[in-house]
């Protein structure tokens, strides 16, 4: 399909004679220009892109590309300046394919000035193109509604009287490319600082037979002039650190298994899986007393096949067992030797001193294997 | 400004006879943002000092409050030619009332006086945005806001002009605890402390300085105390 769908155009000029407003376009309210100097072109632009009274880009990116030796300043509706050079942009591409040869900056001129006359101004995308071919640099002005100018300086947007002050003072012919750059960067400033609709940063373009040099956010002209105070951010380090401890987890063995798993602090940290009774014996073997952690699920399913010997290894153990029950029961209890069921706070009691560096060592290791626990 | 008189259907103004043309306007908006919050024993109020038309900055450096006492000042957004009219004419009456009464108005007293003197305009009216801050007879402190024909209410702080947008709901944010319509009433003037509500105003203004193409400059900041107004000046971007 070729050009626009109006489908809906009927629709919309009946809602409007109701009163129902349209959507608020994003415009380039916007400062571009271009020059040409002694080897080649300087286009500039701001970055500033408006939605009636709020500022929609801080940063938006005004030169598009046409062709590798062509660039293009766009102002007016960002859709359509976008779009227009895109699709000019593309055709040259097409074009570039079948003829083997460099576009030409008069062929993008005329196709963007006959595609704009097609639509009457509709196509809100008022331009200023600028290129270096075979012929040498040139630099034209498209007004939305299809005419052209070619000119040796050129400005466009809300703040084209700004930077065309600038320009009608200090323009020369044959400038070195410093001193265009410098007095494009000088137009579009102008632009920025007196026009509402042009602002934040300049970028500048330089074409030449060469090659082309985009300079993207040329000038940062100014950033934010206060930060706030409240809330207070401290950085980092501001506490002194009083005393440090550190949790070493390693010599994780793994006996397969299904039947329990186990974590020995007093040895390290060390998780044992197993079935029940080779569980008991690789514990044995390995001389591990202390505290063992072991989830209820487990621990019933040993009870039921082993109970004795679970019991009987529990027995054997210096100190106690801790029971973790996993998240349906909160409850917390432990095993001492003697095979009393004890409640948690007892075994508190009876841990004192190291009890809250266990539990924590057990909610921590815990979790990092159960996550949905706790 | 030429006068072009349209054919057929533009509007007709009573009485006049003649045909206008239906852009003209006799207002102008000139932007610009007031900001004012008040706490227990102090007031902040603050405005841009731009004052634009169109895509244009008129002047950079144009105060938009006024200073009617030690203890009261009125902050007016918006068409600059009302503004220094009502100025002028509240001044006026302001100078009247102390010869009468041998001290300067209250606050409250010169709220009233503001509405009424807009009221008075209801059928061609000043097209400000109006806020009218500092202490009351307590000490505590005070901000009435308007709409352009007279409509006010005291409030705890407030915004008017172009960035109201931007900043009244930051304001919302940080300072109003609760709704006014919460039973029993809570107290949502701010308790927060002087330097805190001048630092909330100065971002508030820096951040709607990046966003609205009204708002730049300079702010200029009255800081409202027992003591007296204190002024103070805030860089913004100039683009």
């Amino acid at each position: 399909m070729v050009g626009f769908d109006f489908d809906l155009c009927k629709r919309n000029a009946f809602l409007e004679e109701r009163g129902v407003k349209g959507p608020l376009l994003t415009k380039t309210g916007t400062t571009i220009a271009g020059v040409i100097y002694k080897d080649g072109v300087v286009l500039g632009a701001d970055t500033r892109s408006t939605a009636g009274n709020t500022v929609a880009d801080k940063n938006c990116e005004k030169i598009h590309f046409i062709a590798p030796n062509i660039y293009c300043c766009g102002a007016g509706t960002a859709a359509d300046t976008e779009n227009v050079t895109g699709m000019i942009s593309s055709q040259l591409e097409l074009h570039r394919y079948g003829t083997g040869r460099q576009s030409r900056v008069i062929t993008a001129m005329t196709l963007l000035k006959s595609h704009l006359f097609r639509y009457q101004g509709h196509v809100s995308a008022a331009l200023v193109l600028g290129g270096v071919d075979l012929k040498g640099p040139h630099l034209f002005t498209v007004y939305p509604h299809g005419s052209t100018d070619s000119l040796p300086y050129a400005t466009m947007g809300s703040g084209s009287l700004n930077a065309m002050a600038v320009f009608e003072s200090g323009y020369e012919e044959d400038m070195s490319k410093d001193s265009a750059v410098a007095l494009v960067a000088r137009a579009i400033r102008s632009g920025i600082f007196n026009d509402l609709g042009s602002g934040s940063n300049v970028d500048i373009c330089v074409i030449t037979k060469d090659g082309v040099e985009y300079k993207r956010n040329y000038e940062y002209l100014q950033g934010k002039t206060y930060q706030r105070k409240k809330p207070v951010v401290y950085p980092r380090g501001t506490a002194a650190v009083v005393k440090e401890r550190t949790i070493r987890l390693v010599d994780v063995d793994v006996l397969e298994g299904d039947a329990t798993e186990a974590i020995d602090f007093r040895a390290g940290s060390r998780i044992l899986e197993g079935e029940g009774s080779k569980l008991y014996e690789a514990m044995a073997a390995r001389g591990l007393a202390g505290c063992y952690i072991v989830p209820i699920q487990k621990v019933r399913g040993v009870k039921a096949a082993h109970s004795t010997e679970f019991y009987e290894a529990a027995k054997r153990m210096e100190r106690c067992w801790i029971r973790l029950l996993d998240s349906r029961d909160s409850g917390f209890n432990s095993y001492i030797p003697g095979g009393k069921d004890v409640p948690y706070s007892s075994y508190l009691e009876g841990f004192t001193g190291n009890v809250h560096t266990l539990w924590n060592c057990v909610r921590y290791l815990y979790s990092c294997r159960h996550p949905q626990v706790e | 400004m030429t006068i072009i008189v349209p054919s057929g259907t533009g509007n007709v103004y009573a009485g006049s006879g003649t045909i206008q043309h239906p852009s003209w306007s006799p207002y102008d908006e000139n932007g610009g943002t007031c900001v004012a919050v008040s706490g227990n024993d102090y007031c902040v109020v603050a405005s841009s000092n731009r004052l634009s038309t169109g895509f244009s900055i008129l002047t950079r450096d144009e105060s938009k409050i006024i200073k009617m006492s030690h203890k009261c000042v009125i902050a007016t957004a918006n068409c600059q030619a009302d503004r220094k009219t009502l100025q002028k004419t509240l001044q006026t009456r302001h100078i009247m009332y102390m010869h009468n009464h041998g001290k300067p108005m209250s606050v409250a007293a010169m709220a009233q006086l503001v509405s009424n003197t807009l009221y008075y305009k209801r059928f061609f009216p000043y097209y400000t945005y109006n806020l009218v801050c500092g202490l009351d007879e307590e000490g505590k402190g005070a901000v009435y806001t308007y709409d352009p024909v007279g409509s006010y209410e005291r409030t705890g702080y407030s915004c008017e002009g172009t960035g109201k947008d931007l900043i009244q709901p930051v304001l919302d944010n940080q300072l109003k605890a609760s709704s006014p319509l919460v039973l029993p009433a809570e107290n949502w003037m701010t308790a927060l402390p002087m330097d805190d509500a001048v630092d909330l105003v100065k971002d508030a203004f820096v951040s709607a300085g990046e966003r609205d193409i009204y708002t730049g400059d300079v702010v200029e900041l009255l800081i409202i105390t027992k003591d007296g107004v204190r002024t103070e000046h805030l860089d913004l971007k100039k683009d």
